[in-house]
């Protein structure tokens, strides 16, 4: 899968956030996007979706060619797009079990043998994401912890193979006995399929276990810089401030470099 | 030689009609024996008083006889051990909301 971010533009109750976003990126990718807060990270995952509280205003999102911003949210997941929530919702009355099944036979109608196996699947997956069975019966994200609730976000991935992922922010407010096991599933997904991810992140740390091909960061509504690791390291070393200075010049030595 | 397993199939394709399920994960099939000339299933029904007992009865005679060419299918209907939900397969208990 392609996926091609044009001269985006988006705004929140005519208060512009996306100036300008140029990104592409392909499956079997790991692409990092950092910037300080404010600097519409989310608005971009968000826009991506198709959340109706943000009017796009310019630009186009192409997937193999086909732009999907007329699309609707669930179009956008069937062609193999999937969001990990920075913020999972709760819902009440749909057990984890059930909603996986329907979510995998939608996603594998034509697959007999997945949906055969799907409680044998299921239990494995669960057990490699270190959560309890019990949760199989669990209404979605209720009373689940931040840990839990990511966790989760992961095991929908694992049960649901997309081609491309999109990481809100998958790290804030996890441990790091639960980071290590959000980063398991996702290099899983990473060594075993064709699957790409644009993490989004405010820190190094997530990146450390999952190793970027691309880092982006993004400051104002744009990507001002794109290059491999260094990028972390220096802003890791110099702060957001550095990128300040640097906003709208090309780094001399900036190479768009996988790392991996 | 038909296998048990080649019968099991077979019933897979009948269904329910109060459930929606086929007959097999609802767990209703107790015994298969297969011999040379006959066909033999002990089966249930989720309750006693079930009034789709000579459909169900019907449907797997009727496939087993078209799959595998038995002409000699027999049916017994036991009530014990009594039908419980854990006897349902977690596949169709998951569809129909049940924890497993």
């Amino acid at each position: 899968m392609k996926i091609e971010i044009r001269n985006l533009q988006a705004q929140i109750e005519d208060t512009p956030i996306l100036k300008g976003v140029d990104l592409t990126m392909n499956s079997g990718e790991v692409h990092a996007l950092m910037g300080p807060n404010g600097s519409g990270k989310s608005t971009l995952s968000n826009v991506m979706f198709g959340n109706e509280t943000y009017e796009v205003t310019g630009g186009e999102i192409l997937v193999d060619g086909q732009n999907i911003l007329e699309m609707e949210p669930h179009e956008r997941a069937q062609l193999g797009l999937f969001l990990a929530f920075q913020y999972p919702v709760e819902i009440p009355g749909v057990s984890v079990g059930r909603f996986l099944k329907r979510a995998s036979e939608i996603r594998f109608e034509n697959d007999e043998s997945r949906t055969k196996s799907f409680v044998k699947r299921l239990r494995a997956s669960m057990d490699f994401m270190e959560m309890e069975q019990s949760f199989i019966n669990r209404y979605l994200n209720t009373g689940f912890s931040g840990g839990e609730k990511k966790r989760m976000e992961i095991l929908q991935m694992l049960m649901l193979e997309p081609q491309f992922a999109i990481l809100d922010e998958t790290d804030s407010g996890l441990d790091i006995d639960a980071l290590k096991i959000v980063s398991k599933g996702v290099n899983k997904l990473r060594n075993e399929t064709d699957f790409g991810a644009l993490v989004i992140t405010h820190y190094q740390r997530i990146l450390d276990h999952i190793k970027p091909d691309y880092v982006h960061i993004m400051y104002q509504g744009r990507i001002v810089t794109s290059g491999g690791h260094e990028l972390v390291e220096a802003l890791e070393a110099k702060g957001y401030d550095w990128v300040k200075k640097q906003h709208g010049i090309q780094e001399e030595e900036a190479n768009e470099q996988p790392t991996g | 030689m038909v296998s048990k397993t080649d019968i099991l199939e077979s019933l897979k394709k009948v269904i329910d009609p109060e459930i929606g399920i086929n007959i097999v994960d609802v767990g209703l099939i107790y015994r298969i024996d297969v011999q040379e000339d006959q066909v033999e299933v002990d089966f249930t029904l989720t309750y006693p008083g079930c009034p789709l007992g000579d459909q169900i009865t019907g449907d797997m005679v009727t496939v087993i006889r078209e799959d595998h060419g038995y002409d000699n299918v027999v049916t017994n209907l036991v009530w014990n051990p009594p039908w419980s939900i854990e006897f349902m397969s977690e596949e169709a208990r998951l569809d129909l909301g049940y924890p497993i």
